[in-house]
This record gives C-alpha cells, sequence and structure tokens, in this order.
C-alpha cells in the first residue's frame, strides 16, 4: 500500500509545528512510505497526495479539554477542528478532494488524521513547550504501531 | 485573540454603520528567534512565517543577502530567480481568481455561502475549466519546486546567486509550460470580460463608490517605469497618478514609516513625507496602498505586449488612471498573470538561461543589507544587519498586507456603512462588505509577523451597546 504521511503545521512556531515533527521521526523509522510536509492542507498541498493509497495527516489541535501532547484522532468529517484543515488563501481539504476526484484522478482510499494536543503556536521557537516536547517519541511509536508502517 | 483576524463592525443608534476596525493577533518574539543565527539562514527561516507566499520571502530573503554580502548575482542567476518568481506569483494569482476572489463575481455575490466556492464556479463555468486551473498550477509548481529545490518551501536562493540551473531538456519542457500559461490566461480574461464586465450589475459595482477610495499607489518599476515584479525602483504616484517619489531599496526608511493603534497589532505604515491623517484618503493623507491594482497604477505600463494591451483596456474601461476601485485589484491581477507568462516565454526562449555562471562568491565582509520584492499582496522588504561573521544582529520585515492595512480597514468602513442601514444585517450584505476585504487578499498570517497562512476571520456587527447582533466566521 502507497502511503503517504503529511505533516501539518510550522515548525517555527513552538507546538506548531509538532505535526511535521512527528513526520519526519516517522521517516527516520520507516523506509517505506513518503513523506512530506505542509502549512496547510488545502490545495496547495493536494496536487501532491494523488496516486497514494492511504494518507496519514499528522497536525496540532487545541480543544482545551485535554493536556498538551494528548494524541487525537479525527474522522476525515472531524478535521475542521484541528489548526491546519484549510486557511483563507487556500480552500478546505474537502473541497479540494472533491475537485480532484471529479478529474477523475486517484486519491487515497484511506484517510487517516491525527492531531496532537498542544499549548503555544503563537511564539516564535523551533522548539516545542516541555510537554508536548516529551511527547513525540512515544506518539511516534504509537502512529507507527496503529498504522502498521514499516 | 485565539489566532483570529476579526473584523468590529460598530452600529450607532440608528443602527447605521459608525465604524469598522481590523484586528488581528499578535505573534511573539521573531526578531529574537533570528538573532545570533548565521544570516543565510534567513532565506530559510522567513519563507516559513508564511503558508501563502514562501517562495515571496525566499526571494525577498536572497536579495537581502545578496546586500548583506554586497555582491552581485551574475546574469543568468537573476534570470533563474525571475523565472521562479514569475512561476510562482502566476500560480498564486490564479489560485487567487478561481478560488477566492472569483466565486464573489463567477457565482454571485449574494449566492449562499455554500455556493460561493470553487465547486460553485466549476458548476458555473464546466468542469474542464477546472481541470485546466488545476493541469496549469501544478505545471507552474513543477518549475518552482525543480528550481526551488524543495516542494513548498524553495532553498535555491544563495547570496550572488542560485543553487542549481537549468537544463536544456528542462528549459524546452518550461517554455511549453510557459506558452500553455499564456494561453490560459488569455481565457481566463475571457471569463473574466465575459461573466464579470459584460454583467452590468458587477461593473457597476467595480466602478461604483462604495469600493472605492483616492490613495497614494506604490509599485516596483523598471527604468522605463514599467511594472517589475522582481527588481527595480519603488515608485509611488498620487491620489492623481503624478509620481510622488521613486527610491531605491536602501531608502525605504526615508518614506515610509508605521503608525500604531492601541486596537489592533497590526502596524498602518504610511508615507512620512506627507504623514498620518487617520483613516482618510486623499491627497492629503499618507496611506498608500500596494498589491496588483497599486502596482499598475503606479507604473506607466507593462512590459510584455499582451499585457500591455489588457493593461490599456482595463483603465480605459476605468476611466483613466490611477484607478481607485478596489474590486479592480482583482482584473489587474489577472493582468499580472498574463505579464508574469509572458516573461517566462521570454525568459525561456533565450538559450542563455541554462549558461552555467549562476553564481558570484561573496568575498566582501558582511554588514547591512535590504531586500525588495513585489509579493502577490504587494511590496515585500526585508532589512537584516549582521556582524562581520555574518551572524544577525537586527531584522525588520514590512510584509506586503501590512503596507494595505489601512487602507483595508478604510475599505472595510466605507462598504458597511453604505451596506448596512437601519440595523439591518443579512449574509449577502455582509459578503459584500467581505468583498472589499477580500479584493486585497490580504494575509493576515505573515502581517502579524506571522502565522503559517492559516488565520480565521471572524466579523462581528455591534449595535450600540456594543453587543453582537451578528456573527460570521470564514476559515
Amino acid at each position: 500500500m502507497k502511503t503517504l504521511v503529511l505533516g501539518l503545521g510550522n515548525t517555527i512556531l513552538t507546538d506548531d509545528g509538532v505535526g511535521i515533527r512527528i513526520a519526519n521521526e516517522i521517516k527516520k523509522n520507516c523506509r517505506n512510505i513518503d513523506v512530506i510536509e505542509a502549512s496547510a492542507a488545502g490545495f496547495r498541498v493536494v496536487d501532491e497526495i494523488i496516486g497514494y493509497d492511504k494518507l496519514i495527516l499528522i497536525d496540532s489541535v487545541i480543544t482545551g479539554n485535554s493536556e498538551p501532547g494528548t494524541l487525537h484522532r479525527f474522522d476525515l468529517a472531524e478535521f475542521e477542528k484541528t489548526l491546519h484543515h484549510s486557511s483563507p488563501h487556500d480552500i478546505s481539504l474537502f473541497e479540494a478532494l472533491e475537485i480532484i476526484r471529479k478529474q477523475d484522478e486517484k486519491l487515497p482510499s484511506q484517510i487517516e488524521i491525527y492531531a496532537v494536543e498542544v499549548e503555544d503556536t503563537f511564539t516564535f521557537s523551533e522548539k516545542c513547550t516541555k510537554d508536548v516536547e516529551a511527547a513525540i517519541p512515544e506518539i511516534t511509536r504509537k502512529i507507527i504501531e496503529e498504522q502498521n508502517l514499516f | 485573540m485565539e489566532g483570529h483576524g476579526k473584523i468590529e463592525i460598530f452600529l450607532d443608534d440608528n443602527g447605521n454603520v459608525k465604524n469598522a476596525y481590523l484586528q488581528v493577533p499578535e505573534l511573539k518574539g521573531f526578531e529574537q528567534f533570528c538573532l545570533g543565527r548565521p544570516v543565510e539562514e534567513l532565506a530559510r527561516i522567513t519563507p516559513r512565517i508564511c503558508g501563502v507566499c514562501p517562495t515571496a520571502h525566499h526571494m525577498c530573503s536572497t536579495k537581502a543577502l545578496d546586500a548583506v554580502y554586497h555582491v552581485k548575482p551574475t546574469e543568468t542567476a537573476v534570470k533563474l530567480r525571475r523565472l521562479i518568481y514569475d512561476a510562482f506569483m502566476a500560480e498564486d494569482h490564479l489560485l487567487h481568481f478561481f478560488f477566492l476572489g472569483g466565486p464573489d463575481f463567477v457565482v454571485g455575490p449574494d449566492a449562499p455561502p455554500a455556493e460561493r466556492n470553487i465547486l460553485g464556479v466549476i458548476g458555473k463555468v464546466g468542469l474542464e475549466i477546472g481541470k485546466q486551473v488545476i493541469n496549469s498550477r501544478r505545471r507552474l509548481r513543477e518549475i518552482v519546486t525543480t528550481l526551488g529545490g524543495k516542494i513548498i518551501h524553495p532553498v535555491c536562493g544563495l547570496p550572488g546567486g542560485v543553487s542549481r540551473g537549468v537544463t536544456e531538456e528542462e528549459r524546452q519542457e518550461f517554455l511549453k509550460t510557459a506558452k500553455e500559461t499564456v494561453e490560459f490566461s488569455k481565457f481566463t480574461l475571457e471569463v473574466f470580460e465575459d461573466i464579470v464586465l459584460k454583467n452590468k450589475v458587477y461593473l457597476d459595482l467595480i466602478v461604483g463608490d462604495i469600493f472605492k477610495h483616492e490613495t497614494y499607489y506604490m509599485g516596483m518599476v523598471d527604468e522605463n517605469n514599467k511594472v517589475n515584479l522582481y527588481d527595480g525602483q519603488i515608485r509611488v504616484v498620487d491620489p492623481e497618478g503624478k509620481e510622488f517619489i521613486k527610491f531605491e531599496a536602501k531608502d525605504y526608511l526615508d518614506h515610509i514609516i508605521e503608525h500604531v493603534e492601541p486596537w489592533s497589532y497590526i502596524k498602518f505604515p504610511y508615507l512620512k513625507n506627507i504623514g498620518w491623517k487617520g483613516f482618510v484618503d486623499g491627497i492629503d493623507s499618507g496611506v498608500y496602498r500596494v498589491a496588483p491594482l497599486a502596482r499598475l497604477n503606479a507604473s506607466d505600463g507593462m512590459a510584455t505586449p499582451l499585457a500591455q494591451a489588457e493593461y490599456e483596456k482595463m483603465f480605459d474601461t476605468l476611466g483613466g488612471k490611477p484607478a481607485h476601485n478596489t474590486l479592480a485589484f482583482h482584473w489587474a491581477r489577472l493582468i499580472e498573470v498574463m505579464y508574469a507568462a509572458e516573461d517566462m516565454v521570454k525568459l525561456l526562449e533565450d538559450k542563455s538561461i541554462t549558461n552555467p555562471d549562476i553564481r558570484n562568491l561573496p568575498t566582501e565582509t558582511p554588514d547591512e543589507g535590504i531586500g525588495i520584492i513585489e509579493a502577490p499582496r504587494g511590496t515585500l522588504i526585508h532589512h537584516y544587519k549582521t556582524d562581520e561573521n555574518g551572524m544577525v544582529t537586527g531584522v525588520n520585515l514590512i510584509v506586503a498586507t501590512v503596507n494595505n492595512s489601512a487602507a483595508i480597514s478604510m475599505s472595510i468602513a466605507r462598504a458597511a456603512k453604505n451596506l448596512i442601514k437601519n440595523g439591518e444585517v443579512n449574509d449577502g450584505l455582509l459578503n459584500m462588505v467581505e468583498m472589499a476585504f477580500r479584493a486585497y487578499d490580504p494575509c493576515l498570517a505573515c502581517a502579524t509577523h506571522s502565522l503559517p497562512g492559516k488565520m480565521p476571520l471572524i466579523v462581528n456587527i455591534r449595535d450600540k451597546n456594543k453587543e453582537i447582533v451578528k456573527s460570521i466566521r470564514r476559515d
């Protein structure tokens, strides 16, 4: 199964880049997948998704209901809760997928969405806050295991 | 503020608009983050402050690095940088027209929000167009990715040149893309003509008073005062179209100064030698505008023939130059796509672009440098200072949208005042207010010294007691 891991966020805004950090960690551990990073999951990245069987999105989220570093898993329909599902300068992933589908392009039949609860996405730093930073190895391991990546 | 851009519209006792404010949240510590790093890293870092136009930041940063190291890029390097930049500009503008700004016109300003999107556009103009937009953008992105060295965030710019040249095979392939983009841009201008200009209601909206401001205009021009997106002098014309000033990048602080308001973190730049007179237009107010329409207003024309013809047509239709009609930003944007496409053809038809001289190695001690470029959303300025080892000691950025921040606030207030009467607010009216805002294609993300292109916008209408009576949110 041709698999793409897409890390979303910004690696210079503290916790905002945690999705990309985890995607890169997964890349270090797994050879049979592709990994890319992007700041939002709209039309600007949808070209890159074409041709894959499975897409794993890793984003950040502030639900305020759980501790920073907690891993959430969403359905595609719930994806709008995460931070980077779209941008005012782009269209949402749903719209983008719908358009591509209309063009008869091959889209992933399986889309898995993860988001890490974060604390600070407004301060410039390449390091995540303490709890989020500490959670990265465990989350990486968990996603690799759940998704059966190798 | 939790990461939202906000437009607050206040009504008076009679339910008419008293005032409107644009607010954006603050991001902290950008300068601190940059200090002490090798200055070359800024060409990698600054594109990350915005998910929308990383290529503009990368190119502007690269030009600032040329200046910091006192090194001139080779002729071939300049051609390659321009090629990447043209491809990026065309791709970004096309996205805005078809996906973001276009739906207002193509589907209709008062269509339900659920239809006012690209799917609505495709529904109206046909699936085939959707396919063409996608293919055209994909091929343009291939140019940026191949030469930029990386998907999304280019890494090719070095002080004195670029890291990678173009092969003869790639030249031929890219030339095909460039020619196709010229054709696609003709087609896009036809769509604009058929759907927008031939519709009297839309044309009246464009030329009408609701979306109009008589301001100064700023844009980069070449030695013939033609629009140039990559390099040249910054020219400012007054509201009557007369040249007010033309200056070099390095002198920007003599001409631009920022006004601060207690109610917003966004700064409001104005012309230093005119002065801040508040959120008002006219020849005595230092408020100026940037981005496509401003660039066309600030120039004497386009350097390529098809774009020039469209330039003349636009100003004829709008009643002369400068055009003060905010919604004409959409039109000017398409003319710039044509220019970028024609410029790409010009660059790629000349085989010298495959020459191997892609870099001059810097030999001078680094100290201070300023780079300016015309980003899709307007004039972008990067200003760096370093110690003798090239470690950053100071950074100042004036990003494109910030230049327009005063005008955007004024445009929102004006549209709101004209459209919202006696407390009557509905989605159609609010969308029209938003159109005043969307014409600028503002990037609030970057305007607050960043956030990766993902700033949701909330519009709140408040009654005389400052209670919210209606609120809309756009992600």
